[in-house]
């Protein structure tokens, strides 16, 4: 006789085991790929000896950071400076449970899914102004209010790019939205492609990337809010931020390229191939353009992007109510 | 209103700029790499590089002149007469070179009559301590051994020998009956030149 408690907590311990197991492979996976976009782009080599192209070069830095001493800085809010990891990164953790990997492997298929990735991510602003807060460094706080700052202007146009995506597919579940896309995805049609464009920088804005990479302005603020981390916690930070990365491609993969909708090639393979697609195109605008600045990025948000997606969600209205 | 076609202009000609950078950052993508993996691949020096001084010691017929041109007197000669099957010979005692006190202006190499004297193409000499390369025994065939382990005497008078730059070359005469043994048919059609003065080798042929 099987306990169903045990079944439910076995299945638990599994789920979590591969999303943690994914996670750090994917975000170990993304700094060696970043690196060496990066590199291409500037006509270098990149990291070539550790590995096949330097490609176990993420886990010797792991090690690195391993065995790394863990500086307090003198003067810091101990509590505040020490939990602040931790709210960076269960967020971004937590954020995988529905997302669709596959036609059959989706930890939890909340049926309010997308609202629930995009409200668990948005904690992450909290713990990277903890960090600013409680690092006792003009620079970091500078870093974390600037990311506050940009994190919430971002969230609005963010929300209301994907609102137009849910009034097209008549559900929050993130099965839902792929099966409604079933026949054509939702950047084939106009309103969701300018969704799409809208959803894309802002994403790039939550997720501290350049060209709004001013909480981390290495040129400014030293590395902003985590410039006072070391070992295991800056790398905490760092896996999280590149898991971040991955959450908004995912999303965007399902919101509008029709998640691990695709022919011939198993489900999990689509929908791996959309999301580092469009994590390459990140990584391709992040090795194009310079940093904005802070008044011109603020700007941007509320004066343009925000008029553009409310102007947009009042058009797919007027197209469904046609 | 005026404002917000220029607004919506400044945002299409952004969206422009934008691909045409990222169509600029793809190209530089796919386009080879300008640096090199440097210790594990290196580059040729140029033919003329001077590097350390570096002797052909059965070249050499003692004539001073490179003691007397060396600025610095960075290199140290003396030498003995000896007697062997009833002929007066002269023999190299002590040659030796401070790389310290050598400032690479290879005067040395080209004043030598024999080019016995000649400037190889190390460039990476950095050693622990200063005795390493301050008498380094030109006479030795490993005397730079020690500072790079890779480093061989004949690899890099084949080096010196390639390089032709700055020496004039004298073509030798073509030989006359080649051209005379053409046949006269072929000749007027399409003229066959003449054999050709053996060009100066190529002189990037350097070990890597």
């Amino acid at each position: 006789m099987i306990d169903p408690l045990s079944v439910q907590v076995r299945s638990m311990v599994i789920n979590s085991s591969v999303i943690l197991g994914f996670i750090s492979i994917s975000a170990m996976f993304l700094i060696w790929w970043e690196r060496k976009v990066s590199a291409h782009i500037q006509n270098r080599l990149g990291p070539m000896i550790v590995g096949w192209h330097g490609s176990l070069q993420s886990i010797a830095d792991t090690v690195k950071l391993l065995l790394k001493e863990n500086i307090v800085p003198a003067g810091a809010d101990k509590m505040i400076w020490w939990l602040a990891p931790f709210f960076v990164v269960v967020p971004s953790v937590m954020a995988f449970v529905t997302i669709p990997f596959a036609r059959n492997f989706v930890v939890h298929d909340l049926n309010v899914g997308i609202l629930f990735i995009t409200s668990i991510t948005s904690v992450c602003v909290l713990g990277i102004f903890m960090a600013g807060w409680g690092s006792n460094n003009k620079y970091s706080l500078l870093g974390g209010m600037r990311s506050a700052a940009q994190i919430i202007s971002y969230e609005v146009p963010l929300l209301l790019s994907v609102v137009v995506v849910i009034m097209e597919a008549g559900t929050l579940s993130m099965q839902g939205i792929i099966q409604a896309q079933e026949h054509g995805w939702f950047i084939l049609k106009p309103n969701l492609a300018i969704a799409f464009v809208i959803y894309f920088i802002s994403s790039t804005a939550e997720v501290n990337r350049v060209p709004f990479d001013i909480p981390e302005a290495e040129s400014e603020l030293g590395a902003g809010y985590h410039t006072e981390y070391t070992g295991m916690k800056f790398a905490m930070f760092f896996v999280a931020e590149y898991t971040n990365l991955f959450i908004v491609s995912a999303v965007a993969a399902t919101l509008f390229l029709g998640g691990w909708q695709g022919p011939f090639l198993p489900s999990v393979f689509w929908f791996l191939l959309k999301s580092y697609g469009i994590i390459f195109l990140s990584m391709w605008v992040r090795w194009t353009l310079p940093r904005v600045r802070m008044d011109q990025m603020m700007g941007f948000a509320w004066k343009f992007l925000t008029p553009v997606a409310l102007l947009n969600l009042l058009i797919s209205g007027w197209f469904m109510l046609r | 209103m005026e404002k917000i076609f220029r607004k919506i202009k400044n945002a299409y000609l952004g969206m422009i700029s934008l691909f045409i950078g990222m169509r600029v950052t793809i190209k530089n993508y796919f386009a080879p790499s300008v640096t090199l993996e440097y210790p594990i691949k290196k580059k040729k020096m140029a033919p003329n590089f001077r590097g350390m001084v570096d002797l052909k010691p059965e070249a050499c017929v003692i004539c001073y002149q490179c003691i007397k041109i060396c600025p610095v007197a960075a290199l140290d000669l003396t030498h003995k007469q000896m007697v062997a099957d009833g002929k007066k010979k002269n023999e190299i005692t002590k040659f030796t070179y401070n790389a310290e006190l050598c400032c690479f202006c290879g005067l040395c190499d080209e004043i030598c009559p024999t080019d016995a004297i000649f400037m190889n193409k190390m460039y990476e000499v950095s050693v622990y301590d200063h005795n390493q390369v301050m008498n380094i025994d030109l006479m030795n065939e490993n005397k730079y051994k020690h500072v790079d382990a890779n480093y061989s005497l004949a690899a890099e008078i084949k080096i010196n020998d390639l390089n032709t730059v700055g020496i004039i070359q004298k073509s030798p005469v073509a030989p006359v009956a080649a051209v005379a043994a053409a046949p006269a048919v072929s000749a007027v059609v399409s003229p066959t030149p003449a054999p050709e003065a053996p060009k100066p080798t190529s002189t990037n042929k350097e070990t890597a």
